[in-house]
């Protein structure tokens, strides 16, 4: 047998030598995006009354992201929204058994303000985060913490990832003594804990997958106060599994296909599919590069078991008639796009959403649903690396 | 298309990325590629007393440091450099650099030079792929004898990972070719002539892999009419005097500078070394003659 020249075990050794791993981005970004919010009104023969408007909201978000010292990075975001609109208080089926459904009258404008800070590690076989977030509105507030992290293994070609989150949220609604559910809700608390566990594996160059179980623990009071006849349990389990197909493709300058599928269920009785498609197409277009991404998406989700359409179901037994807990399928499409020059990157999405009670894949019933709403998203936005 | 030139400063060395394509997404790209070499840089500074290098010197005869991977990596890299150079090659060695000042054009005497010699003695420090101890205190390791060809790997990496097909890396004529020019026709490096090194004695085209060239005029000072370069023997602390410059090529940076330096360092023994190696080389002799299969 030929005698190993130093070359090949040199060669070997080199080889094995693990890089650095997660490098910490050496850019200080600064970014803002307004995201304009819209629901398309109730169908005018369904409404008990002639308030058929719902909800618009404004959104500004500041962005800040920095690195600190040489393995850690920022990303920092304060958030303000404007809401206003109206929103369905109950459906129900009247004695023609069509669903009618009784909206809010027109709500006076509500503000929301987030603040959010994460802070995340890069270390040699990883990363580790945090997570501290906290929002505001007059009648609602939150308070949130996680962690995450992402540990790579196997010649890195296989990534663990985990994060841990909970929250803790007070809710004070506004003009407490007008309802019984109002007065009821006031300084309640709502808590949620959820843990994420994936692995995501390089398959090859082109090729990499990612598969991940969730479980997430609501507790406390559940129930929308705002809405007729709305009481829920005191508790939710939600368990979702999830899988994600990344596959580029050199069509032009560079794509990428992301496919992802998740399915959902909980012990309120409602299961969901949802099926998400997007393709992201790179150009380059002279000092320009463009990056624009068209999407697809399909949802599908069965009731909760004590979803009814009562207009006045057995009292002191759980019920609810808002419509996010009813059978329903949804279309989404739109796109994302983003134009870089130089330090500056400017951002263009829409999206538009349809559901509807007939779009279910799975447990769909007659009775018609028309809290279901459609509604449209536009941002806008701005980056500057420096 | 294009050429599009990032110049810079690191390792004590003028360096270069060239490279073909989109020129913004380039400008990112090089300053990423410029990061990593400045974070080994970092890492392995014998000059920053912060460095992961200086904190496991510092420890030396005191107590373990503890390594990443990559570390681990390096250092058992370096023990294979020790066994194949069956001792000359020790990265325990930059101790000498004490005595040896290339711009005092006086020689260390002999002497002072058998006092460090017991310091350097790779063998005795112990080390796992967690940890390092190094046995003695004043004893120190330095990963200058390969560092800056790691670093022309590691950038040429970040490129690939980058989506960047067109271009090279060049850390003070080390060089590593990131992909082919885009019409294939393959990068012209020059080879210096060491006895004019801003000249060059010969081309080589490239089209990927790796180019390293270990010189004795590229620090030296001259006392009589005798060339002392910086290039020393662990076991007798003196220059090597035979080579006045090596260049090899093989698919990593890394490698093509050790089997340079290891030519190098076996002095005339290196011809039927290299020769072993199946690689391509140009080694000229300190009077000018050429050894070469390129």
């Amino acid at each position: 047998m030929k005698k190993l020249t130093a070359f090949s075990a040199l060669s070997a050794a080199a080889i094995a030598i693990p890089c650095q791993g997660d490098v910490a981005p050496t850019d200080k970004t600064l970014s803002y995006r307004y995201t304009h919010y819209q629901e398309a009104d109730s169908p005018r023969e369904r409404t008990f009354t002639a308030e058929t408007g719902r909800y618009q909201i404004d959104v500004s978000q500041f962005g800040y992201r920095t690195p600190v010292g040489d393995s850690w990075y920022v990303t920092s975001e304060l958030q303000y929204e404007t809401m206003s609109g109206a929103s369905p208080t109950q459906t129900y089926k009247n004695a023609d058994g069509k669903s009618t459904l009784v909206m809010s009258g027109a709500s006076i404008e509500e503000n929301r303000i987030d603040i959010k800070v994460a802070p995340k590690k890069y270390f040699s076989e990883g990363t580790a985060g945090g997570l501290l977030a906290v929002s505001k509105e007059n009648d609602y507030q939150s308070i949130a913490f996680g962690l995450d992290g992402t540990l790579n293994i196997l010649d890195k070609q296989t990534t663990l990832v985990g994060s841990f989150s909970v929250s803790n949220d007070e809710l004070s609604p506004t003009d407490a003594d007008l309802s019984v559910a109002r007065s009821e809700a006031d300084g309640r608390k709502k808590r949620s804990f959820s843990l994420y566990e994936g692995i995501s594996q390089v398959i090859d160059k082109y090729r990499t997958l990612q598969a991940g179980i969730g479980f997430t623990q609501l507790t406390g009071y559940l129930s929308d106060p705002y809405k007729f006849e709305d009481r829920r349990p005191e508790s939710r389990d939600q368990i979702t599994f999830s899988v994600q197909y990344k596959q580029y493709a050199n069509v032009l300058d560079g794509a990428a296909l992301h496919s992802n599928y998740r399915y959902y269920y909980d012990d309120w009785g409602i299961a969901s599919h949802t099926i998400d498609l997007k393709w992201a197409q790179s150009l380059n277009l002279g000092k320009f590069r463009v990056i624009a991404s068209p999407l697809l998406r399909y949802y599908s989700q069965e009731k909760a078991d004590f979803y009814s359409l009562e207009q006045t179901p057995v009292a002191g037994e759980l019920n609810s008639s808002d419509y996010r807990l009813s059978s329903y399928g949804a279309f989404t499409m739109g796109f994302t796009s983003e134009l870089k020059f130089q330090q500056w990157a400017l951002h263009f999405d829409w999206q538009q959403y349809i559901s509807n009670e007939s779009l279910a894949l799975f447990g769909g019933s007659d009775d018609e649903t028309p809290g279901l709403v459609n509604f449209s998203t536009v941002t806008a936005g701005i980056d500057y690396k420096f | 298309m294009d050429f599009h030139q990032h110049t810079f400063t690191a390792m004590a060395s003028p360096c270069k990325f060239l490279l073909q394509g989109d020129s913004h997404h380039i400008k990112q790209a090089c300053l990423k590629a410029q990061a990593e070499v400045q974070r080994i840089e970092e890492k392995f500074s014998r000059y920053r007393h912060d460095s992961l290098l200086q904190t496991i010197n510092n420890n030396a005869g005191i107590k373990a440091t503890k390594i990443d991977e990559e570390t681990a990596g390096l250092l058992n890299y370096a023990q294979l450099c020790h066994q194949q150079s069956d001792g000359l090659f020790d990265i325990t060695s930059g101790i000498l650099r004490q005595v040896w000042d290339f711009k005092s054009n006086t020689l260390p005497t002999e002497q002072i030079l058998q006092t460090l010699l017991p310091l350097i003695n790779w063998s005795s420090v112990q080390w796992d792929h967690h940890s390092i101890f190094l046995p003695q205190k004043k004893m120190e390791i330095d990963f200058g004898g390969f560092g800056k060809e790691y670093a022309a790997d590691r950038a040429a990496e970040v490129f690939q990972s980058l989506g960047i097909q067109h271009g090279l890396v060049d850390l003070g004529g080390d060089i590593r070719i990131i992909g082919d020019k885009t019409d294939k026709s393959g990068w012209d490096i020059g080879i210096r002539d060491p006895q004019r090194p801003e000249l060059a004695i010969s081309y080589v085209t490239l089209h990927q892999g790796a180019m390293a060239t270990s010189g004795h005029y590229e620090r030296f000072m001259m006392v009589g009419d005798q060339r002392y370069c910086h290039i020393l023997k662990a076991n007798t602390g003196w220059p090597v005097n035979h080579w006045a410059s090596v260049t090899v090529l093989a698919p990593q940076c890394l490698v093509a500078g050790s089997l340079a330096t290891l030519t190098m360092l076996a002095e005339k023994d290196g011809a039927d070394w290299l020769q072993e190696q199946d690689v391509a080389f140009l080694a000229i002799d300190n009077q000018g003659a050429k050894f070469s299969n390129l």
